[in-house]
């Protein structure tokens, strides 16, 4: 379980980016952190492996005091993926790029090789193995960023936009993936401004204004509470919108299933 | 890290901004060449505190002073470099060793100063009028605001290393600089890219289509800058002619 406590933070040109945020991340979850840019969402997971130290507060990670690790110690827990794939690609092959974080962790070879198959796989990317990662597409990079995250199985995921660049296709494959972790016990954290990818991953959803959680619930309840998304400068899923213009409640969120509720409601409506 | 904000322009409205950028420039390189010409200790300190009046004047002192504190790592560095192969070496003075580091500090604290006090803008009004090409004036005043976009990048891409375990101040120095390159590979292949997504917004905006521009702003050398640059040149003047008449001084007897 990861713990916030009053977390404060502050950067050294004076912006104040968390006022007090207190949050808790329990075992096997998923969250999903919204708000407008500026609003201090990635100060916030920046906080989950140490990368930041609080102000004021403190974060527990699993019962460790994030002052007193270090991030390589965090990270092998927490595992952070940046928005933009490009900071952290380097390798000569996307195999290699993989690899990397498991040889700092200290993984035995043949492990990492084991590994980095899984990975490779998992996220569709055998037949680039041998490929530079810098000769991808944006969104091929994006999930080889990913990729070598999940390779080390960190207890806890967290994803900073991981559906920027990916068309829907992709989009329910990473639904299906975080499903997938999160039946192997991971928690998944993700920062985004997607709100039909949050809709759709019925993720637990911790509205950010101002350094400020303003609302904590499950997607259903906080997609759907159309004042509080303005507060947040976020707008409702269009399909929430659809059903509330149609007055269906509770409205639905995924689109298959939305599918099958519109083609029942022209089944009835036909003579 | 934070080395970098000692070259950055920090607008104020002081005796010293608005001096002609021509005039800071000489000034800069006029301490420099001073620097170069001595190496004993009392010289060069009289150099260094001649630059913190300065810095106080365009009220950057206290990015002044960070500038200084970024460098003593490097300066001890020299230092102790200079006291193993010069000191301990030939039996030269500690004077030597300490000068060196010293020199380091002023030539690029002068610099640094002149940075604070110089925006991008005037710095190119300066060379462009001093006949450089606009392509070349344009290419050094860009560089120069890309200074802190850089230095956040190395920051996010430190930190998403970091994230994936890799440990920065770990090994000895060469081991250090090998767990570097992770940093540098991405710092380039970004660099490059934006200098070439850069270049084509420029021609899509039809960059150089235009005949040779002019500018709104001339440089005109007033009353003060005449002064400044008297003082300059007697600095200059004064130093050759110590070196070349008294003998080389030690603080030692």
């Amino acid at each position: 379980m990861i713990l916030m406590e009053d977390v404060w933070f502050r950067y050294e040109d004076g912006t104040e980016a968390l006022r007090g945020v207190t949050l808790q991340i329990e075992d096997n979850s998923a969250l999903a952190v919204m708000g407008k840019s500026g609003s201090g969402k990635t100060t916030l997971i920046k906080h989950l492996n140490g990368l930041l130290k609080p102000v004021k507060g403190r974060v527990l990670v699993d019962g460790m005091d994030t002052r007193e690790a270090t991030v390589a110690q965090l990270s092998r827990k927490v595992g952070l993926v940046f928005q933009n794939p490009d900071h952290q690609l380097f390798a000569e092959t996307v195999e290699e790029e993989i690899a990397f974080p498991l040889k700092n962790f200290g993984f035995p070879p043949e492990e990492i090789e084991k590994r980095v198959d899984w990975a490779l796989n998992l996220l569709d990317l055998a037949d680039y193995r041998h490929d530079s990662p810098l000769s991808l597409s944006g969104g091929e990079k994006k999930r080889v960023a990913i990729a070598s995250v999940v390779a080390w199985k960190p207890k806890y995921l967290v994803l900073d936009e991981p559906t920027l660049g990916q068309d829907y296709g992709r989009k329910l494959e990473l639904k299906r993936l975080f499903e997938k972790l999160r039946r192997e016990g991971h928690s998944i954290i993700m920062v985004t401004h997607d709100v039909e990818f949050a809709a759709e991953c019925k993720f637990k959803v911790a509205l950010l204004v101002d350094g400020q959680i303003l609302a904590l619930g499950p997607a259903e309840e906080i997609l759907s509470a159309t004042e509080l998304l303005k507060k947040a400068s976020l707008t409702a899923p269009q399909l929430v919108e659809l059903f509330q213009r149609l007055e269906v409640k509770p409205p639905v969120f995924e689109v298959e299933e939305a599918e099958r509720f519109i083609l029942k409601l022209a089944g009835k409506a036909q003579p | 890290m934070m080395v970098y904000r000692g070259f950055l322009f920090k607008k104020a409205d002081t005796l010293l901004h608005r001096l002609d950028p021509r005039v800071k420039f000489a000034m800069a390189f006029a301490i420099i060449v001073c620097s170069l010409l001595f190496e004993e200790l009392l010289a060069l300190t009289v150099l260094t505190v001649v630059l913190l009046p300065l810095a106080r004047l365009g009220k950057v002192l206290k990015e002044w002073l960070q500038t200084l504190k970024g460098l003593s790592f490097l300066a001890i560095f020299i230092f102790a470099v200079n006291l193993v192969f010069i000191f301990f070496g030939s039996g030269k003075s500690w004077e030597f060793p300490a000068a060196m580091a010293l020199r380091f500090l002023v030539v690029v604290s002068a610099f640094s100063l002149f940075f604070l006090v110089t925006s991008p803008d005037e710095l190119g009004l300066a060379l462009q009028q001093s006949k450089i090409p606009f392509d070349v004036v344009f290419a050094l005043t860009m560089a120069i605001r890309f200074v802190p976009v850089l230095a956040l990048e190395i920051q996010t891409i430190a930190d998403a290393q970091r994230s994936k375990g890799l440990e920065l101040d770990r090994g000895n120095l060469l081991m250090r600089i090998k767990r570097r390159i992770p940093l540098l590979i991405p710092l380039i292949v970004s660099s490059v890219k934006r200098s070439l997504e850069i270049a084509e917004a420029m021609e899509s905006r039809g960059y150089g289509s235009d005949r040779p521009r002019t500018s709104l702003y001339q440089l005109k050398l007033r009353k003060v800058d005449y002064l400044f640059l008297l003082a300059i040149v007697s600095l200059l003047a004064l130093s050759i002619y110590i070196k070349l008449v008294f003998p080389p001084f030690t603080l030692l007897p």
